[in-house]
């Protein structure tokens, strides 16, 4: 039997048999969805209502102190330390923090803030530098600058590829609280992310079903953060997960709604704990298996490109207009 | 999918989801038929799964995903079920094929039990693969995005399902006793 008659006749064995399930069982199964609670959102919509309060005392503080942005890059420690590297880019233009209007179309975004309390705009973005402002998706104002290609959706994230392939790369932004200790396994497995970026840093090296590197010093510009690089293994059955999907973390808060989650086998986030005082929080970097090694480039000059307002010093970094 | 039934749905309409279920249920029964080959546990699969997707359903973010996001439940309740058939039946059960089957002409009968038996001793993983592409008719990277496993991974497991089968039915062809049959079910 060669393969095309195999073939058929696998389907042809297939279509036998029933198709039709029976009312009862479907009452039966809408009897049980009437007893039974939906879960809260898992995706940042929910985000902003939860980080309203906190972020806008953030940002009023910030605002009281007097913002300014220092450049930055994300740079090993000890080469920053040595003076080998710059500190600071000139080419990554601040914005004005002024709140966006939400772009009318999904086309193409400009070089401007992305999102407000109710979320950010969707589109292509055009070739620049674009800030997320504090209290949206960062507790402080973070500017960056993307190439050709990129996109961001409504919760903030900066995409490029297409959707759900194994190519797609990200880059987000999240403040975390709590942190699933086992990232399939996730009911019941919550725990307080800790207060320090080497408590939290050590935390996600920890959980259970992803690959990770060891934990390392970076400077994120001017301030200290950890990094370390989580995979979850080419052949983890994701599908076997409750839920059916992996989480990595919740919203703040330990209510388990929103938060990142739901990515593919082979995908790898390359996280950044910062340590800006009184605010850490992450920089996640994420490509797939099949991503594309200039994607992937593309997608480390974005987090070096990234500037982040320094509510203390109170002077704004060379590089602001 | 209506998109719109989808996001009302998702925003704890239980009517909208009523329609959802019963627009799907039909065909999500049939595709855990085909891989579970087994009735009673395909009605749990799928009551299982509905009552999942209505839990979870505020987590889809994009609503036009929702056929190959209820999918990958459906197969992971498939893998439940199975598991818990295994755990009672392994040795009891032995080519049951009681539920009503039309009978197919262009599938001998023959060939039809040599399918069967192989298809049992697939795992469930393998199973789904093999149903997904060549009941459902999904190409494989579309199953690699709906089950969130590498496409490489897809492809293993149809490659050995494909070959299981295979063999299966090359035994059949050669003939075999029905002693043999009774250890392969």
């Amino acid at each position: 039997m060669n393969e095309n008659e195999f073939d058929r006749t696998a389907r042809a064995w297939l279509d036998e048999g029933p198709t039709e399930m029976s009312d009862r069982v479907i009452q039966a199964a809408l009897d049980e969805v009437h007893a039974t609670q939906q879960r809260l959102a898992m995706w940042p919509a929910r985000r902003y209502p939860q980080m309203n309060n906190m972020l806008r005392a953030i940002a009023a503080a910030a605002v009281v102190v007097g913002v300014g942005v220092t450049a930055i890059n994300v740079l090993p420690a000890q080469d920053a330390a040595n003076g080998s590297l710059p500190t600071s880019s000139p080419t990554a233009a601040p914005t004005p923090s002024a709140a966006p209007t939400l772009a009318s179309s999904p086309s193409t975004v400009t070089p401007g803030s992305l999102c407000t309390t109710d979320g950010c705009q969707v589109g292509k973005l055009a070739p620049g530098t674009y800030s997320f402002d504090a209290g949206t998706v960062t507790p402080r104002r973070l500017t960056f600058t993307v190439p050709a290609g990129w996109r961001i959706d409504k919760d903030g994230f900066v995409r490029k590829g297409q959707a759900g392939s194994p190519i797609e790369m990200a880059f987000v932004t999240w403040t975390v609280s709590h942190i699933y200790t086992d990232i399939c396994q996730h009911d019941g497995a919550l725990v307080s992310a800790g207060t320090t970026t080497g408590e939290l840093a050590d935390l996600l090296a920890a959980q259970k079903g992803r690959q990770a590197s060891p934990v390392t010093d970076v400077l994120v510009g001017d301030f200290p953060a950890k990094r370390v690089a989580l995979t979850i293994p080419i052949d983890f059955d994701v599908s076997s997960c409750d839920g059916g999907i992996v989480r990595f973390w919740p919203d703040p808060g330990p209510d388990e709604s929103g938060g990142l989650c739901c990515t593919p086998a082979g995908s790898t986030d390359v996280v950044y704990v910062v340590d800006v005082p009184g605010n850490r929080f992450t920089v996640v970097a994420r490509n797939n298996w099949d991503s594309i090694r200039g994607d992937v480039a593309e997608l480390d000059g974005i987090v070096r490109s990234i500037q982040i307002e320094d509510a203390g010093r109170g002077s704004p970094s060379p590089s602001t207009p | 999918m209506d998109r719109a039934l989808v996001e009302a749905a998702r925003s704890g309409d239980e009517e909208a989801f009523a329609s959802i279920a019963r627009g799907s249920a039909d065909r999500l029964f049939s595709v855990a038929h085909r891989i579970l080959r087994d009735v009673g546990r395909a009605e749990d699969a799928v009551q299982q799964t509905l009552v999942t997707a209505w839990r979870e359903l505020p987590r889809l973010r994009e609503a036009e995903r929702f056929d190959a996001w209820i999918h990958r439940i459906l197969v992971h309740a498939c893998y439940v079920e199975a598991k818990r058939a295994s755990k009672w039946t392994a040795n009891v059960v032995a080519l049951s094929i009681a539920e009503p089957s039309t009978p197919d002409a262009t599938v001998a009968v023959a060939t039809r039990d040599a399918l069967e038996r192989g298809f049992r001793r697939l795992p469930p993983e393998q199973r789904a693969v093999f149903v997904l592409h060549h009941y459902v008719g999904w190409p494989l990277g579309d199953i690699a995005e709906s089950l969130g496993v590498p496409l490489g991974t897809v492809k293993s497991r149809l490659h050995y399902a494909t070959s299981t089968l295979r063999a299966a039915l090359e035994a059949d062809a050669r003939g075999v006793t029905p002693a043999s049959r009774e250890r392969m079910a």
